[in-house]
């Protein structure tokens, strides 16, 4: 059984490698994008099963890259969780109606955001390998 | 004959009274005999001395005077009579035995009137003496008669003079009315305020001349009130007429702020201050009053909001745009912590966990700080938005302490709470609430050291139930009595910050106050005297008719009182 894919929309390298070495212990395969320029093109290459998306992308709204999946043929079925530094109130229910399945504030909390994927990924719950004290 | 005969119709004849003056007895029992049947009354003096004297004490109306005598002679007596301004008009009649030219000229200088010469004649006596005596009566008539004349003069002049001095000084008062009317001029000139006058009788107005500079309004002597009212925009003449008529059914003084278009179509506005002026019978007869045009006051106003606004708006987006550039690294740290700790990087000593523990306790204080420093913009700027609902307050408790139950167990405080059964719903905010008590109980557990306990209590309120109450108390070290009040304010941290207190901005009793207060409560602190502290907060009780209505904090509640 191969591993689910994830594709992280996110300009932030630090933050791109946070998000790779968790999830690879927690048996996912990553893959990334830049900006939303490249967010389209990545995921059509690679189909992921779920995509992380960074609101706070340079050169384009996130919202933008958020109306490009889910006008996409191939592209609309997989779950967004949408993840946003900014104020949840005025953003949530935005990306909510643009067609995000999910709202996650920065910084999350690991255990939650787990929880999330594991969730629209329809996969069993369990306790992850890489435990917060 | 009468002893009183009048001479005119004005001048009477009184019984004439002659001084004879000669130093034989003979002659003068003679001459009093010649006058006694003329009804004239005679005294006798004997010697020129004798005579003044007489004189002085009674003047009589002529003198008969003989001119050789002892001692002071005729002449003597003559001169010095006609020297004294009293005893000059009594006419005299010398009466000399000498009858040569040179003693009736030396006599005449003296200042005699006529000459007898001895023996006399008493017909030529008599009608020298009457002639001389009517001439005198003349004489004192016309000077009586001029001493009126006189007396009149003086008092005319006296008139005179001081209607002119009151013109003088009318003239003064009138320079000085010019004076001020000027300065006057100058300053509401000056001022652009324009002075108007309004008689209700014609329904006219009288303008200076600032009004007609501010109204673009050539000169006129009288302004109809139409004339005004058109010049008035559309839209602001009814309050200002209405304003107008206020102050007439007053009697008193008013004021309004309105538009006028100038001829030239440009749009200025006034303010408009006036007065009633009441006539003897106390009615309104007239209005006076000023209009100071306050156009570009006005836009400097609006320019001045305007800049605040940016201010504000510039505020709100530096704030929002700081707080949002903080998560970011925030982020990052935050994972790689939790990767270390997680095991994912490898095993990590004890000394190695205990540290990275350090660095996320920390960065969740910080995640709080921004938290707080964007919740403060929102508050500030208006941002804020409350969604007003019925809100079960015992779920928003449970909830609050499941969040805040690990970091109870790890500062080894207790949490309980309660809560009746039957407690109604709140109308408040879902989200604002839960902060609320997230704030309020942390800061209980902040505070309160290990082994010590966090209570929260509600209960609607016994005295007016349209409110319930819910208490935050602790059993930590308490607030110093002479903070109370002011830890509600931004920023404010007690003087002497222990080491839990440190931390944070210092923001979060303020958010509380301000969340409180815009759901239609109050908030306040008691301190327990070393034994904790309870933190107590009012909210409006759900109720059918509010969600319609509007949220206001009540105006007072007795028992509320800080100790």
């Amino acid at each position: 059984m191969s591993n689910k894919k994830i594709l992280v929309i996110e300009d932030d390298a630090d933050v791109r490698l946070g998000y790779h070495v968790l999830l690879k212990a927690n048996e996912y395969d990553t893959c990334f994008a830049v900006d939303s320029l490249s967010a389209v093109t990545e995921a059509r290459k690679h189909q992921p099963d779920l995509i992380i998306l960074d609101l706070g992308l340079p050169g384009g709204d996130g919202f933008v890259v958020l109306d490009r999946f889910r006008t996409h043929t191939s592209l609309f079925v997989i779950p967004v969780i949408v993840v946003s530094a900014r104020d949840v109130k005025a953003n949530k229910e935005r990306a909510l109606k643009a067609g995000a399945k999910a709202f996650v504030q920065k910084p999350w909390n690991d255990d939650e955001l787990l929880a999330l994927i594991r969730q629209l990924l329809g996969q069993p719950t369990h306790v992850p390998i890489g435990k917060l004290s | 004959m009468s002893s009183t005969t009048t001479l005119t119709p004005d001048v009477a004849y009184y019984p004439a009274r002659v001084l004879i003056v000669d130093d034989e007895r003979h002659n003068r029992q003679l001459l009093e005999a010649m006058l006694a049947p003329e009804g004239i009354l005679t005294r006798v003096a004997s010697t020129g001395e004798e005579a003044l004297v007489m004189v002085d004490q009674q003047p009589p109306d002529l003198i008969l005077l003989d001119v050789m005598m002892p001692g002071m002679d005729g002449y003597q007596v003559a001169t010095m009579l006609r020297g004294n301004l009293t005893t000059t008009s009594i006419p005299i009649i010398m009466v000399t035995a000498l009858d040569d030219r040179r003693a009736r000229i030396r006599g005449l200088n003296a200042g005699a009137e006529d000459f007898l010469t001895k023996p006399v004649d008493r017909a030529e006596l008599c009608a020298r003496v009457k002639n001389l005596l009517r001439l005198k009566a003349y004489g004192d008539h016309y000077d009586k008669y001029s001493r009126t004349l006189e007396g009149e003069v003086v008092s005319r002049t006296e008139d005179l003079a001081q209607q002119a001095m009151q013109a003088a000084v009318l003239t003064e008062q009138t320079v000085e009315l010019q004076l001020l009317t000027e300065r006057l001029s100058l300053a509401t000139a000056v001022a652009k305020v324009g002075v108007w006058e309004w008689d209700l009788a014609s329904n006219a107005f009288t303008w200076d001349a600032t009004m007609f500079e501010i109204y673009g309004l050539p000169s006129v002597i009288s302004v109809p009130y139409q004339e005004w009212s058109a010049a008035v925009f559309p839209e602001d003449l009814p309050a200002v007429e209405a304003a107008l008529q206020k102050t007439i059914d007053e009697k008193g003084q008013g004021s309004a702020e309105y538009r006028i278009v100038l001829p030239d179509g440009s749009i200025r506005t006034v303010s408009a201050v006036e007065r009633v002026v009441l006539d003897e019978l106390g009615g309104v007869s007239r209005i006076i009053g000023v209009d100071m045009d306050v156009t570009e006051r006005k836009q400097a106003e609006r320019d001045l909001e305007q800049i605040r606004q940016d201010q504000l708006q510039f505020k709100d987006d530096f704030l929002s745009h700081v707080s949002h550039e903080l998560r970011s690294p925030l982020t990052a740290i935050k994972q790689f912590t939790s990767i270390l700790l997680g095991g994912l990087a490898g095993e990590l000593n004890d000394e190695q966990r205990e540290y990275q523990q350090i660095v996320l306790k920390n960065v969740r204080q910080l995640q709080s700080m921004v938290d707080d420093l964007l919740e403060v913009t929102r508050l500030e700027t208006g941002k804020l938005t409350m969604e007003l609902e019925s809100v079960s307050v015992s779920d928003a408790v449970v909830d609050s302490f499941n969040t805040l139950q690990v970091t109870a167990i790890a500062k080894g405080v207790a949490l309980s709470h309660d809560m009746p059964p039957h407690l109604p719903s709140a109308y408040a905010d879902q989200i604002r609430l839960r902060q609320i008590l997230i704030i309020l109980l942390d800061n209980a557990i902040k505070f309160t050291p290990d082994g010590g306990s966090a209570h929260v209590k509600v209960r609607q309120l016994q005295h007016d139930p349209r409110f319930m109450l819910l208490e935050v108390s602790d059993t930590g070290c308490g607030i110093g009595p002479e903070i109370t009040e002011r830890i509600f304010e931004r920023l404010y941290q007690e003087p002497e910050p222990t080491q839990a207190s440190r931390k944070g901005l210092g923001l979060g009793l303020y958010i509380c106050k301000e969340l409180v207060t815009r759901q239609g409560g109050h908030i306040w602190v008691k301190r327990l005297a070393e034994k904790g502290s309870t933190f107590s907060f009012t909210l409006p009780v759900f109720s059918l008719d509010k969600s319609i209505g509007e949220v206001r904090a009540p105006e007072s509640l007795p028992f509320l009182t800080m100790h």
